[in-house]
């Protein structure tokens, strides 16, 4: 009975030689949605920003850090963002022929951290002590909507912008930096860089980011654009 | 006659939510472009950005195609195809026990937070959806080939 079922099926929907017409479904919709992301201000274009996976682990030492952001699919060394000039790099060797493991002589400093607020806390620290808020999303994402008042600073091109930042924002400035939503961990990366790598002393992380904000504002459409 | 009043009643259905969730993706791409990127798939960044721009056009294109007579084949074929397709990437995220929406509609008009948006964009719920829908459209092109064949 299921097997009639799918056979009959499958032939209703191959009746009429309908592949001309599948292929022409699949034009119209491919002339539109180029037509249309060309030319909307909401569009999504292919010469912007790589959309990024999260930033890959982190490498620390003393004095060292290393970041990976990459673009979806692409090999781990195909992009990588050094924040300093030290180039890791590894070979393979039988145990033996390693040095023996240093014993470090006193626990790394601890690394400061960015502190998680909500929303309404944030309202009240930009009404208050007028906090930046800093939207660490690509700027692909920031064109579509952000909050009002925030600035740019993605994550994935930070270290290239955070020359202009500091001209601009001196590192007494409090902070407030978000991302996409409560998954998105490039906000509390891009804190960790501002604090440990740049200096700034108060930098909080709106845990639930543009979409907390969202939901908090009501907003079905995204903020209008500058 | 009464036997000819679901596989319209499907038809509609199926149109009226292609329609819908397409309309929803085409308003805001670089957000359905994100929903993508949230399932964690292995494509490259092309081929997202590619799926952000036409997907929604082609669900669009596909329900408003399921009311012609002679473009209905080819929808449903299309209709098929991308019931697969959300089956099997709601299907794999909701295996992998990934924390997101499905992304399927733009949710707004219920309210981001409501339970019925929340039951919506539920990742289980989606995938048994497009299963149904799959099921809806493979009744549709059954129903069809015999009204065809009595024709003949």
């Amino acid at each position: 009975m299921s097997d009639h079922f799918l056979k009959q099926g499958w032939s209703g929907i191959s009746a009429s030689r309908p592949w001309m017409k599948i292929a022409g479904l699949f034009a119209a919709a491919a002339i539109c949605g180029a037509a249309y992301n060309s030319t909307s201000p909401l569009g999504i274009r292919f010469s912007q920003t790589p959309a990024t996976q999260a930033p890959a682990p982190v490498v620390y030492s003393n004095d060292t850090l290393a970041l990976e952001a990459r673009p979806v699919g692409a090999s781990p060394s195909a992009v990588v963002y050094q924040l300093d000039s030290v180039k890791l790099s590894w070979r393979e060797s039988k145990p033996s022929a390693l040095p023996p493991p240093v014993k470090p002589t006193s626990p790394p400093p601890a690394r400061k951290q960015g502190t998680p607020i909500t929303w309404p806390e944030a309202a009240k620290l930009i009404a208050k002590e007028r906090a930046l808020v800093v939207d660490a999303r690509p700027d692909d994402a920031f064109r579509a909507g952000h909050i009002p008042g925030a600035v740019n600073l993605p994550f994935i091109h930070a270290e290239k912008l955070i020359a202009g930042f500091k001209n601009k924002f001196p590192v007494s400035q409090v902070l407030i930096i978000y991302c996409s939503d409560l998954k998105c961990p490039v906000s509390a990366s891009l804190a960790d860089l501002l604090m440990n790598r740049h200096g700034y002393h108060d930098v909080r992380i709106l845990s639930g980011g543009y979409l907390e904000w969202q939901t908090a504002s009501n907003r079905s459409n995204p903020a209008p654009l500058k | 006659m009464k036997s000819s009043i679901l596989p319209k009643l499907l038809l509609c259905l199926v149109a009226a939510l292609l329609v819908y969730g397409g309309i929803g993706k085409v308003a805001q791409p670089t957000q359905f472009l994100a929903q993508i990127l949230a399932y964690k798939l292995p494509l490259p960044d092309f081929f997202a950005r590619l799926t952000a721009i036409v997907l929604p056009w082609l669900e669009v294109f596909t329900g408003i195609a399921l009311f012609s007579k002679s473009w209905r084949p080819a929808a449903l074929g299309w209709s098929l195809l991308l019931f697969g397709i959300f089956t099997f990437v709601t299907g794999q995220a909701w295996l992998r026990g990934l924390e997101i929406s499905c992304g399927c509609f733009d949710l707004q008009a219920l309210g981001a937070n409501s339970a019925l948006s929340k039951w919506m964009e539920n990742l289980g719920v989606a995938c048994l959806r497009a299963v149904l829908l799959c099921a809806a459209v493979l009744f549709i092109a059954s129903r069809e080939q015999m009204d065809r064949s009595a024709a003949a």
